[in-house]
């Protein structure tokens, strides 16, 4: 299917293979170099560590200032949502009884209820946990299994 | 009659493991009566699961909610629709429905007529049929979908209500088929390693089977991103969730498998290469339905954590490790009859492409994996968001927008630097061209969109000029007009002119996503009745929506709408009305957010309801402008297109030219 053009073939025909092949193989290096280039960029600039509620208290020095994915139950006598602004409040729960408070701009979810489990992504200032994403997690009610309604914010 | 489902599933396993016994000793033997019958036992197995289906939707039409899985995915308010789709609404009657698709798979090709290749079918045979036990293994022991309750419930729960859309009715059976259907390719090759097979016999024999199961890959990924886009309410088609993930890892393999095929059917190079791909690509489709269902990672769409996890795992191990063992010992066999001559050829540009895919493969496999691979080897669990996928695979995938235009102009072997200048120089223009007026005349100004689409520009003027120079050869060789002239070109080589159709379906893919990746805009804001908000974008100009009030509307059975009314000003004229609205599932107590759209030209003004105060005096809302979004969908459907021209089956006389033609290309070129 190619006849014409697999004709057009002759002057270079005769150059070595094996600086051929040498040329393939620095080629082929330098791409992997670059993917693995741009993996480790990415994962520099967008890497979060994930962590619970107690585990971010244990080391909140180290990870002050830094992209974290925390996750917990939601205390919900603690929502306070200003729906005029879309300032959202409420505090996640630690397994030893100290709580996560956080502050999230956007809609409040209505899965935010009793028994919901909050992932928030953002920065820990020590004392409020700015969140940049909140996801919710439900138990569904008539099914063991657990899923994810809504991905709030993205 | 759960019993008999019961048994249907229990006999199609004895079947499968009879029909590898029987296979494997008719070949070795050579005794066609044990052949013969291992593929009546194969059949057997297609039956029996056809059986246990039946009996599945039997039970879920007939509200038999004392079987588990009816009860669990159906409730009185189901439409008969929705009750028949429950069969993939979980855990269990999905691996059943897997697991059928696959043996429709095994069945149509023991139907088919094999010739040439018939002493691979015994082991072809013994391949699928392993791969079928497992599965069928589990919805016999550990997921069995006719499980019976001690008692009979009054109502079931019902679907999830993330399934009830026809997006998501459609999107699991054809990304299920796209994934079985692989199983094609996989154990014609694994047979013709067994076989000592040097040729590309397996390869030209299946080329078909394994287009139709890229096809409905392709089709899956494109019904599960629109149906994010018209569903989840969240202003994308695509969030690099896990689970998605795992549907375009095999995709991201698949591709250069199809490529890379050409030079082992032109060049005889490669062969290691492509059996190394066709089983990458299996174990990820594999990988991928265990990462979908073992909840290792979290995603919105994994089923819950279960047993069926470290099954998987197990598998996914065996299948690999043997596959890998089968192939390092015919390594040799596997030797390339050519080496790469230049640079400048097309099997080089091939080679490229394929490395390029493989690393976005990779690339999109490790962030996906990061939490795991993290936790395991750092100790802390590291989770990498949307911004890693698009940082890492944007610059490779511009880099494959360029390639597709360079491959056509390189023949193989090698190209002459004088010609490669000669074709290079308009396509090369038009690139120029649009890189220099965009940022001056249009709003695009961003270096990595005005680099795409100068790409875009010198692919899409290649690719006009491959048809181009083929319709003008047959207008003055054959007199033809040019109509004619392209659709007998077209119909005399399918498979480089409908993959030409198919870059094309990309390139336009591609301006959506540039526009929804570079310039997506998105407001949140409360307003009280009667107040506006706006939104603007230098794309379309600005949008004013008014909150006209708030309504509750009942929706389908068991749903409860709230519908927002919005109305649309564009740029100070009153263009549209548009009513977002939020279901709730009362049973599941479950909200979904159903956008509105309001079109302009190619792009979009998408806005959702987020919440409101429970007097409906004020509520909140949030809007985004996609600009050129609608060329991905367009794009979408000119790429399914493209590859139903590729992979229809040639008329006998159209296929027999080409193999004549190809032979004597083969003599041409040795």
């Amino acid at each position: 299917m190619q006849s014409e053009k697999a004709m057009g073939i002759p002057t270079e025909m005769t150059r070595s293979r094996t600086r051929g092949k040498t040329k393939f193989i620095v080629g082929g290096l330098v791409i992997v170099v670059a993917i693995a280039y741009l993996i480790y960029t990415g994962i520099q600039s967008s890497a979060a560590y994930y962590l619970t509620v107690d585990e971010l208290y244990a080391r909140q020095s180290e990870m002050m200032g830094r992209q974290v994915r925390v996750s917990g139950l939601v205390d919900p006598t603690t929502i306070n949502y200003d729906h005029q602004n879309l300032i959202l409040k409420f505090e996640i729960m630690g397994e030893n009884g100290q709580n996560l408070p956080i502050v999230f701009n956007g809609p409040q979810p209505d899965q935010m209820r009793e028994g919901a489990e909050a992932i928030v992504e953002g920065k820990f200032d020590g004392s409020m946990f700015e969140a940049k994403t909140l996801l919710l997690k439900c138990p569904s009610r008539y099914d063991d299994t657990i899923e994810e309604v809504t991905v709030n914010s993205y | 009659m759960p019993a008999i489902g019961y048994t249907a599933q229990v006999l199609a396993l004895i079947l499968a493991l009879y029909a590898i016994v029987a296979a494997v000793m008719g070949a070795r033997k050579n005794r066609p009566d044990l052949i013969m019958s291992a593929k009546n036992a194969s059949l057997g197995v297609t039956i029996m699961l056809t059986v246990a289906v039946l009996v599945m939707e039997y039970l879920l039409l007939t509200k038999h909610y004392q079987t588990e899985y009816v009860a669990q995915v159906t409730n009185h308010d189901a439409t008969t629709f929705f009750r028949i789709a429950a069969l993939w609404g979980s855990q269990n009657g999905s691996l059943l429905f897997f697991a059928w698709l696959m043996s429709i798979f095994t069945g149509a090709v023991l139907l088919n007529k094999w010739g040439a290749v018939k002493t691979l079918i015994p082991y072809v045979m013994a391949v699928m049929n392993f791969i079928l036990i497992f599965f069928v293994g589990l919805v016999v022991t550990v997921a069995n979908p006719f499980a019976q309750l001690s008692f009979f419930p009054a109502d079931g729960n019902g679907l999830n209500p993330l399934l009830y859309h026809w997006g998501m009715v459609i999107h699991p059976p054809v990304l299920y088929i796209g994934f079985v259907a692989f199983i094609v390719p996989y154990a014609f090759a694994m047979a013709a390693l067994f076989t000592n097979q040097r040729g590309d016999l397996w390869m030209r024999t299946t080329r078909r089977w394994t287009l139709v199961a890229w096809l409905f890959l392709s089709m899956g990924l494109l019904l599960g991103g629109r149906w994010a886009y018209d569903v989840l309410g969240w202003g994308g088609y695509w969030g690099w969730d896990a689970v998605e993930n795992a549907a375009l890892i095999p995709w991201l393999v698949a591709t250069p498998f199809l490529h890379s095929v050409i030079i082992q059917e032109n060049r005889g190079m490669m062969k290691r290469w492509n059996v190394g791909l066709i089983i990458l690509t299996f174990a990820l489709v594999i990988e991928g339905t265990f990462l979908t269902r073992s909840g290792v990672i979290g995603s919105v769409h994994t089923f819950a954590q279960s047993a069926i996890g470290p099954l998987f795992l197990g598998f996914i191990g065996i299948m690999f490790i043997a596959s890998l063992a089968l192939f390092v010992t015919r390594w040799e066999i596997l030797e390339s009859d050519n080496e790469l001559d230049s640079v400048f050829s097309r099997e080089a540009i091939f080679l490229l492409n394929n490395l390029f895919f493989i690393g976005i493969a990779f690339t999109v496999w490790w962030g996906t994996h990061f939490p795991i691979i993290s936790e395991a080897l750092l100790g802390n669990k590291i989770v990498v968001g949307p911004p890693f996928f698009q940082k890492a695979t944007g610059p490779l995938f511009a880099g494959l927008v360029l390639l597709m235009g360079i491959a056509p102009l390189m023949p193989w072997r090698q190209i002459s630097s004088k010609k490669l200048l000669r074709q290079l120089t308009i396509p090369v223009a038009v690139g120029v061209v649009v890189a220099v007026v965009l940022p001056i005349f249009t709003q695009i100004k961003m270096k990595g969109a005005v680099m795409t689409f100068a790409f875009v520009a010198f692919t899409a003027t290649v690719t006009l000029m491959e048809y181009w120079r083929g319709v003008n050869a047959r207008h003055r060789a054959h007199g033809e007009n040019y109509l004619t002239a392209m659709f007998n070109l077209v119909k005399r080589n399918r498979r480089r002119y409908g993959g030409y159709f198919i870059h094309f379906g990309v390139l336009f893919a591609t301006i959506g996503i540039v526009g929804m990746e570079f310039y997506q805009v998105e407001t949140q804001q409360n307003v009280a009745l009667g107040e506006s908000f706006s939104i603007s974008s230098p794309f379309t100009g600005r949008y004013d929506l008014t909150f006209e009030g708030l309504k509750q509307v009942p929706g389908q059975p068991g749903v409860e709408n709230t519908v927002g009314t919005l109305q649309v000003s564009h740029n100070g004229r009153v263009v549209d009305t548009i009513e977002p609205y939020r279901e709730f599932f009362v049973r599941q107590q479950q909200p979904m957010t159903i956008p509105d759209v309001h079109r302009q030209g190619m792009s979009e003004l998408y806005v959702i309801v987020a919440g409101w105060e429970p007097d409906g005096q004020s509520a909140s809302f949030k809007a985004y402008i996609n600009p050129m979004v609608n060329w991905l969908w367009f794009g979408g459907i000119v790429f399914v297109l493209g590859t139903l021209v590729a992979a229809w089956p040639a008329t006998q006389t159209t296929r027999q030219t080409a193999t004549a033609k190809s032979r004597r290309n083969v003599v041409e070129v040795s």
